[in-house]
């Protein structure tokens, strides 16, 4: 009895985080639309400042709490709104998600060059003497566990108060629904939006001045995104929208957590499985098998119609003769870039070169699905890991050929993801990217401690290719079998797309009713995108690990695959063009772009200070920021860009053609390339 | 439209087939190139003598990489986790490479050329490890490269260039393979045994009375689960009367330890050793006292004093104790060397940590290699030097390492363990590390390493200082 009522007690405590965080995701979503997955970061950029202030400047902790709570969080739900969400009411919720996924990116990357939180490893929470010990019946609880019980408790029962009794929680849901019919009525929409964000926003600040206290006191940005990801699983089993179900989802889960930590016996199978990714299993088991869940369509505006669509990819207008002169351009450029790699380059030029011809492979599997099938897929890391260790597996332990390996790496992971894809299909929107997130965080938690997958601690090797009498052991050969792999891939998903499966895509994201009138079944086509992706990531999963020679588990960590959707979708998520510049970016931007290239450029425009190397935080703030732009150009931002160049370039053409013959518009046959 | 497509797939699936069916028809092997290397050191070649005093301004042109003699330096490149979102320390590493490198500078250098840093990296807690290095051994014209980060995927790149490489060793990756020899990869540690559940442990635990011990780690981690069994192994082959009361190494990253400790409280747990990182080692502490469980840790990396600076973190941690990787500030009399360090070290920086002291030694084991190497030095020559010396202990600062075998992996090969197990010893009592189990002038206390030697009642106190005192 002492174990349950312990475990209860306990239990609520660490509960009442997971509600905290699941009330906050559910606030966000219901008042602005949005899937907050930057909401963990948010509360960690207040945390930063009341450490600073508090811990670091014996700022007193009222004084500490105002400015990082109560100013610094709604200030960023200003800014927030003002520059980004405000512009977002109208766009598909996908958009929005991956616009919050790059503010998941860019905010740890912005407060770190101001906070160096490798130092934050004494924080003190918002009562003083936080550690003193109560005990009340059974339960000993001490004074920070009883503020963030407290805390919860009043932060649900305000939000349920004002959504339930207030005008003002009305006309939020109201904007969220549709901010143009809302208008109509009389609500100011823009007001409203921007209250909303402030609200969520100051819940965001709540938990960032409380959560270090039952995280060892460190106030480091990957404590609050895991507390986040977990809590994710009560937001999800309130539907996002239950305020009520997502307190009591969340206290239950910490119950039931620390029950299993209690009764289940430390040195069993199940505990050793079940204990680590029990908040990622209760997702993947969620969003699997809640019937709540089936198909449901997330908030769109009845008026978003009204909008004009996208603009088609700048490869989808332009006219034949400047597609080709493009394809030459680039032709040209790539067979100089090749040149150089091959016959002048270092060792470290390379190496650039083959890692941007692999993560080209693997970033066409984002190009696949998200590109083709409009999904978002946060699993693709997942999905290159697994392509990884079936191939160093089959190598090494089966003595197999590496090229064959390669191959059945990706046969596997396409298997995998076909597997995935067919629970996640019943699901809409962005309960099925969170279904590939819950994949890719339990496959992350349950399985990759296993040797028999990784190797353990001295990881799998896996030995280079060796083709007849090619042998792949020299770098430049493996390049060679990477750029025709690589051509292979992009062969490949320019078929997919301009074939049956593209078009049915096509139909289907038009509208799925209009599609199933005419025979054609979103399922079977999805279910093949996704085995399709999968598999490409695998292939290049393996490729990877043949060319490290050993299979790295940190390559393919879930929150790695989260930077390369951002980093895709910044720069071109449609086009075999766009995985090429992002795996230029991913390779080139840390290792060349910020040590070297910028602060050279910097040096050499202005006379006034020396730039040395700037931080890799940049990286992560720039394509965080990038994604951001996602709603306004789903292209991309090269593709968007080079909108205007194209057009005048055409123009040019245009007026150079002979006179008489009347200027060619759009190719609409042409696929993008 | 759709048909045109559909002749389009189908083009396309029986390209992708035909190119699958060749591939995996011509696929007849696998490269062999990178497979046939020892892992033994052979002596062969290593320079007997080091430099004399007058050769070490000797200076004699060089074309080595990494030397440039119109500079007159010897440059070297940094690798650290520099970018960490867990919130560890690793750019410190670099303050120790710099504080020693002033010291030399100061006193002229050595074979009339300065030591310089050419080059720092951040590898982004790892995950580009690989890629800095390949950079670095390419593009930073680097003698040498001084690494401190969380994976270390780029040992291979590292070991088949020859590259003398000097780092925190933290990762398994230092040993050598069974694919390529890492002989040239040097560490303040040889390389490590996670499971090889040495003697000091059981020792303490037995001259402190106490009777049952509970042990934590990560399930997520395989090194976190590999170090608790070997720590219980540990237990269970040398101290027969201590019950190892508690296990658990299914721990989550940043879960609940509440359940844990009030296991070890009803199992009367006295002394708790972790597989854990600081942090968490610090939540399971605030556990064990809001549950009033009064039992001893035995901290790892925890030789920190700036943690020790904040008075809640110090009272979290009275009475655990902390063995420090090199040897303890705080010994009376301080060690010639660790007085060198530590007031060396004020001109580089004011927070000084124990990774800090790690790369002070590891530049010194660098600086040691080229005196050994003499004024003609090499790069081979330098390794070679290295790997002769069977007991080197950078002047006592760090257990003797005999780099003729340490290079392997002591987990699958006994034999390839150091002569000496070692510790050295600290309390922590009121906000400050007191050292134990000193005599004066010998910091360390030793144990037979082998895994048949039982523990003795007093462990051999041992100085490994030139002259035996420190």
């Amino acid at each position: 009895m002492d174990n349950f009522f312990g475990g209860l007690t306990d239990g609520v405590a660490y509960g009442a985080v997971y509600a905290l965080l699941a009330i906050g995701l559910v606030l966000a979503y219901k008042t602005s639309g949005v899937f907050n997955i930057a909401f963990g970061v948010q509360a960690y950029a207040s945390g930063a400042l009341y450490y600073t202030l508090h811990t670091s400047h014996d700022v007193a902790i009222i004084p500490a709490f105002i400015v990082s709570v109560v100013l610094l969080a709604p200030l960023i739900g200003v800014i927030l709104d003002r520059l980004l969400f405000r512009f977002l009411r109208s766009a598909p919720e996908m958009s929005r998600l991956v616009v919050a996924l790059g503010l998941l990116v860019a905010i740890p990357g912005i407060v770190q060059l101001k906070f160096d939180q490798t130092l934050a490893i004494s924080s003190q929470g918002i009562v003083p003497h936080g550690d003193t010990v109560y005990n009340i019946g059974p339960a000993v609880l001490n004074r920070d566990q009883l503020a963030i019980i407290v805390t919860t408790a009043i932060v649900a029962l305000a939000v349920i108060v004002l959504f339930r009794y207030t005008a003002v929680g009305l006309r939020m849901r109201a904007v969220v629904e549709s901010s143009r019919m809302a208008e109509l009525n009389g609500v100011n929409s823009d007001r409203v939006s921007m209250l909303s964000w402030v609200l969520t926003s100051f819940v965001a600040g709540l938990a960032g001045v409380l959560l270090p206290q039952i995280t060892g006191n460190q106030v480091v940005d990957v404590y609050y995104t895991t507390l986040v990801t977990a809590a994710i699983v009560a937001a999800v089993l309130a539907s996002l929208t239950s305020v009520p179900l997502a307190l009591a989802a969340g206290i239950g889960l910490g119950v039931l957590q620390e029950w299993l930590n209690r009764f289940l016996p430390t040195n069993s199978v199940v505990a050793s499985n079940i204990r680590p990714g029990l908040p990622f299993i209760a997702l993947f088991l969620v969003l699997a098998l809640d019937p709540r869940l089936r198909h449901r369509r997330g908030t769109t505006d009845p008026l978003a119609n009204v909008d004009p669509p996208p603009p088609a990819p700048v490869a989808g207008t332009r006219s034949s003769e400047l597609t080709w002169g493009t394809r030459i351009f680039w032709c040209v450029i790539g067979a100089i870039y090749l040149y150089y790699v091959f016959f002048h380059g270092n060792d470290s030029v390379l190496d650039d070169a083959i890692r941007i011809a692999i993560y080209a492979i693997i970033f066409c599997s984002i190009v696949v699905a998200t590109g083709l099938a409009g999904q978002v897929s946060f699993a693709q890391a997942t999905f290159a890991g697994i392509g990884g260790a079936v191939s160093a597996q089959l190598a090494t332990q089966q003595g197999m050929s590496v090229i064959l390996t390669i191959l059945i790496g990706a046969l596997v992971a396409g298997v995998v993801g076909m597997v995935v894809s067919i629970p996640a299909l019943r699901l809409g929107g962005i309960f099925l990217t969170l279904f590939t997130f819950a994949f890719a965080l339990a496959f992350e938690n349950v399985f990759l401690k296993f040797g028999w997958i990784t190797g353990g601690i001295f990881p799998e090797a896996e030995p280079r290719p060796q083709l007849g009498s090619v042998d792949f052991a020299n770098n430049k050969s493996f390049l060679a079998l990477c750029l025709v792999v690589l051509v292979l891939v992009s062969a490949g998903v320019v078929l997919v797309r301009g074939g049956t499966t593209g078009r049915f895509l096509d139909a289907v994201r038009g509208s799925q009713v209009a599609a199933a009138s005419i025979g054609i079944s979103a399922t079977r086509a999805r279910i093949v995108t996704f085995g399709l992706s999968a598999a490409i990531a695998g292939l290049g999963g393996g490729l990877l690990t043949s060319y490290e020679g050993h299979y790295t588990p940190t390559n393919w960590a879930t929150f790695v695959g989260l930077f390369w959707v951002v980093i895709v979708v910044t720069l071109g998520p449609r086009t075999i063009e766009g995985a090429l510049q992002a795996a230029f970016g991913f390779i080139l931007f840390a290792k060349r772009v910020l040590p070297v290239w910028l602060p050279w450029l910097i040096n050499h425009i202005q006379p006034f200070g020396h730039v040395g190397t700037l931080p890799a935080a940049v990286q992560y703030i720039f394509f965080g920021l990038g994604a951001v732009t996602y709603a306004k150009h789903p292209e991309g931002i090269l593709e968007a860009n080079k909108r205007k160049p194209m057009q005048k370039i055409q123009a040019l053409i245009d007026r150079r053609r002979s006179s008489g013959e009347p200027p060619e518009t759009a190719t609409s046959g042409a696929a993008p390339a | 439209m759709i048909a045109s497509g559909g002749t389009n797939m189908r083009a396309g699936r029986l390209l992708a087939t035909s190119v699958a069916l060749a591939l995996a028809a011509a696929a007849c092997g696998n490269s062999k190139s990178q497979s046939g290397s020892t892992t033994t050191q052979s002596q062969g070649g290593a320079p007997q003598t080091t430099a004399s005093a007058a050769n070490l301004t000797k200076f004699v042109p060089s074309n080595q990489a990494g030397v440039d003699d119109a500079k007159r330096e010897i440059r070297v490149a940094v690798i650290t986790s520099k970018t960490n979102p867990l919130g560890g320390k690793y750019v410190q590493y670099t303050d120790g490479v710099k504080a020693y490198f002033k010291l030399i500078n100061d006193h002229g250098g050595i074979y009339g050329r300065k030591l310089v840093i050419a080059k720092e990296r951040d590898d982004i807690i790892g995950t580009q490890n690989a890629q800095q290095v390949t950079a670095s051994l390419s593009d930073d014209n680097a003698f040498a490269t001084f690494v401190a980060t969380l994976q270390f995927t780029g040992a291979d790149a590292l070991a088949k260039a020859g590259q003398p490489t000097f780092i925190w060793n933290i990762n398994p990756e230092m040993a050598s393979t069974p694919q390529v020899a890492h002989t040239n990869i040097f560490g303040s540690l040889g390389a490590l045994c996670f499971n090889c559940g040495g003697h000091f442990l059981p020792w303490l635990v037995t001259k402190e009375h106490y009777t049952k011990v509970g042990i934590l780690a990560y399930g997520v981690s395989a090194s976190s689960k590999i170090c608790a069994a070997g720590t219980k192994k540990g237990y269970q082959l040398f101290t027969p009367n201590v019950k190892v009361a508690f296990f658990d190494d299914t721990i989550p990253f940043s879960g609940d330890l509440a359940a844990d400790v009030a296991k070890m409280k009803a199992a009367g747990v006295q002394f708790v050793t972790t597989c854990m990182d600081t942090n968490e080692v610090a939540k399971l502490a605030k556990e064990m006292k809001q549950q009033g469980l009064n039992a001893t840790q035995n901290l790892p990396n925890a030789y920190d004093h700036d943690s020790l600076g904040d008075p809640t973190t110090a009272a979290l941690f009275e009475n655990d104790f902390v063995e420090p990787q090199n040897s303890a500030w705080e010994d009376t009399p301080q060690s010639p060397a660790t007085q060198e360090y530590l007031t060396a070290v004020k001109a580089i920086t004011t927070h000084p940590v124990e990774l800090t002291e790690s790369g002070w030694i590891m530049a010194k084991m660098f600086v040691d290699g080229l005196k050994g190497a003499g004024p003609e030095f090499t790069k081979q020559k330098v390794i070679a030097y290295l790997n002769s010396q069977t007991a080197y202990s950078a002047d006592g600062l760090i257990v003797p390492i005999d780099w003729t075998k340490q290079h392997n992996d002591p987990q699958s090969n006994l034999a390839m363990r150091g002569k000496y197990e070692c510790a050295t010893v600290t309390q922590i009592k009121a906000g400050k590390f007191v050292p134990l189990f000193t005599e004066p002038g010998k910091p360390w206390i030793c144990f037979d390493p082998s895994p048949k030697a039982p523990i003795p009642t007093e462990p051999q106190h041992m100085s490994f200082a030139p002259g035996g005192k420190g």
